[in-house]
């Protein structure tokens, strides 16, 4: 019964994937629309074959730059949010911050940062992404380190813990789920703001900058295949965000909500 | 933050109004600092993250024990809430009583003098609640610790009390004391016994009066009669 159900869960996506492809090749050669217009499924994927090792140079730049960016924002996220449960008063002052901040489409951000270093640097993107990553990992970690319940700050306290073993055995273990829901948040985040870092100049050598040339040159079944390798890189982070999640959390059950 | 009552000041978690607590002679912060106590509350208040022997372990961590004698003390602790063979489950696989059963191991696990309980078997069904206070019975025997048990349940006070402390409701306050009749050896033939009953009763009345003094201040009216 799992087994029919797995096999269910699997199989309409699946079906209906492969549907609308058909629906989409055949009102290409129904209406005979032009390649400029709509490129069909099956050109995409000719194209993103030929063309698979620029796709994967592409998609490794841009890659590297999500990757590096999601680190780098990951840590001084979980630094921010250390400093901020401990003094509060620091809460109140960045708190409104972070939120205006969030608030502004940040992106336009990187045609700043892409002044401030030289045309051909990759550190704009990379810090555009960081900026991103660090938000939403700050707001989640702070999060996971105050909310702890009450009845567990009473037993430390009966048993006259200090804040610093309160800090390890509570709320460091406490903010763990926190900081995995985040990381499951940033992973995607990481790679769009790195595609989108590539529309505002610089070098013309990820994903993102390789889509608006293939745009630019009419060229649509090779911006569609050099898409699906967004949509690849894209899954992958996810994926791999989930996968950490699952390891950690193996046996604890921190993610089993249903729980009191 | 916390339920005022009569836990509070002597854990040190409240300062008293008035007046000094001593605890075995020594003050509340002090006896807290030297973790003279242990404390159990309504909410297991388990660890989600670490397994029930390690959640039993944790004071010892903090008192710094070695690893070797942390394990064997859980161990002895699970053997005395009779649940020696769940040590490596986590907390949600328990169920509420079982969860209890590893609160008041956890509070127990470094021998303290006193347990201080703040209605713990408050969220437990009546089945479960009276095999709970029969447990506690039986393991404050074996460990000879004292225990300050707060309840809202006039028969769970009387059942496992020497001596009920009634308490007003809003100002909290001491109203009475009354010593309870039934011995050292208490069972559930305990439960049906005439000095049960009356000690029952005496402890219902002491309520009342504080309730008739205070019915026009809105103070609760009925008792919980469980």
């Amino acid at each position: 019964m799992a087994f029919v159900n797995r096999l269910r869960n699997i199989a309409v996506p699946f079906v209906f994937g492969v549907a609308f492809l058909a629906f989409w090749e055949g009102a290409v050669k129904f209406f005979e629309l032009k390649p400029y217009f709509l490129a069909p499924p099956s050109k995409i994927l000719s194209n993103f074959f030929s063309n698979a090792s620029r796709i994967w140079d592409a998609a490794s730049v841009s890659g590297m730059n999500a990757l590096v960016g999601l680190i780098a924002g990951t840590i001084f996220g979980v630094a921010m949010s250390f400093i901020l449960s401990r003094f509060r008063f620091l809460s109140s002052l960045i708190t409104p911050l972070a939120i205006a901040l969030n608030a502004v489409p940040i992106f336009v951000l990187v045609a700043v940062l892409n002044n401030m270093y030289s045309i051909t640097s990759e550190i704009p993107r990379r810090i555009m992404v960081s900026l991103v990553v660090y938000f939403i990992v700050l707001v989640n970690v702070a999060k996971g380190l105050t909310q702890v319940k009450t009845t567990h700050l009473e037993i430390m306290r009966s048993y006259a813990a200090s804040d610093i073993d309160i800090l390890r055995k509570v709320r460091v273990p406490n903010a763990v789920p926190y900081l995995f829901t985040a990381l499951k948040i940033s992973a995607p985040a990481a790679v769009i703001t790195s595609f989108v870092s590539e529309y505002f100049g610089g070098s013309q050598n990820g994903l993102g900058s390789r889509i608006t040339s293939n745009i630019a040159n009419s060229k649509n079944a090779a911006a569609w295949a050099y898409v699906l390798g967004a949509c690849l890189l894209g899954l992958v982070f996810y994926i791999v965000s989930v996968v950490l999640e699952n390891v950690a959390s193996r046996g604890n059950g921190a993610t089993n909500t249903t729980n009191k | 933050m916390w339920q005022v009552n009569a836990v509070a000041p002597i854990a040190n978690l409240l300062e008293p109004t008035t007046g000094v607590v001593t605890v075995n002679g020594k003050t509340a912060a002090q006896s807290r600092l030297d973790q003279d106590y242990g404390m159990a509350f309504q909410q297991a208040g388990l660890f989600d993250w670490r397994s029930v022997a390690k959640n039993i372990e944790l004071p010892l961590e903090l008192k710094g024990w070695d690893k070797e004698k942390r394990a064997a003390r859980a161990q002895e602790m699970l053997e005395l809430v009779k649940l020696p063979e769940f040590a490596d489950l986590m907390p949600w696989q328990l169920s509420g009583g079982m969860q209890q059963r590893i609160a008041i191991a956890r509070a127990l696990a470094a021998h303290p003098p006193l347990l201080l309980m703040d209605e713990p078997f408050g969220a437990l069904d009546e089945m479960t609640r009276e095999y709970m206070q029969g447990e506690l019975l039986r393991i404050c025997a074996e460990t000879k610790t004292t225990v300050v048990f707060v309840t809202h349940s006039i028969p769970e006070a009387v059942y496992l009390s020497n001596r009920v402390v009634v308490m007003s409701p809003r100002p909290g306050r001491i109203t009475e004391v009354i010593n309870v009749s039934l011995g050292e050896n208490r069972s559930e033939d305990t439960r049906a016994a005439d000095n049960f009953f009356a000690g029952i009763t005496a402890v219902r009345e002491a309520l009342r009066g504080t309730h008739a003094d205070h019915a026009n201040a809105g103070a609760i009216r009925g008792v919980e009669d469980r």
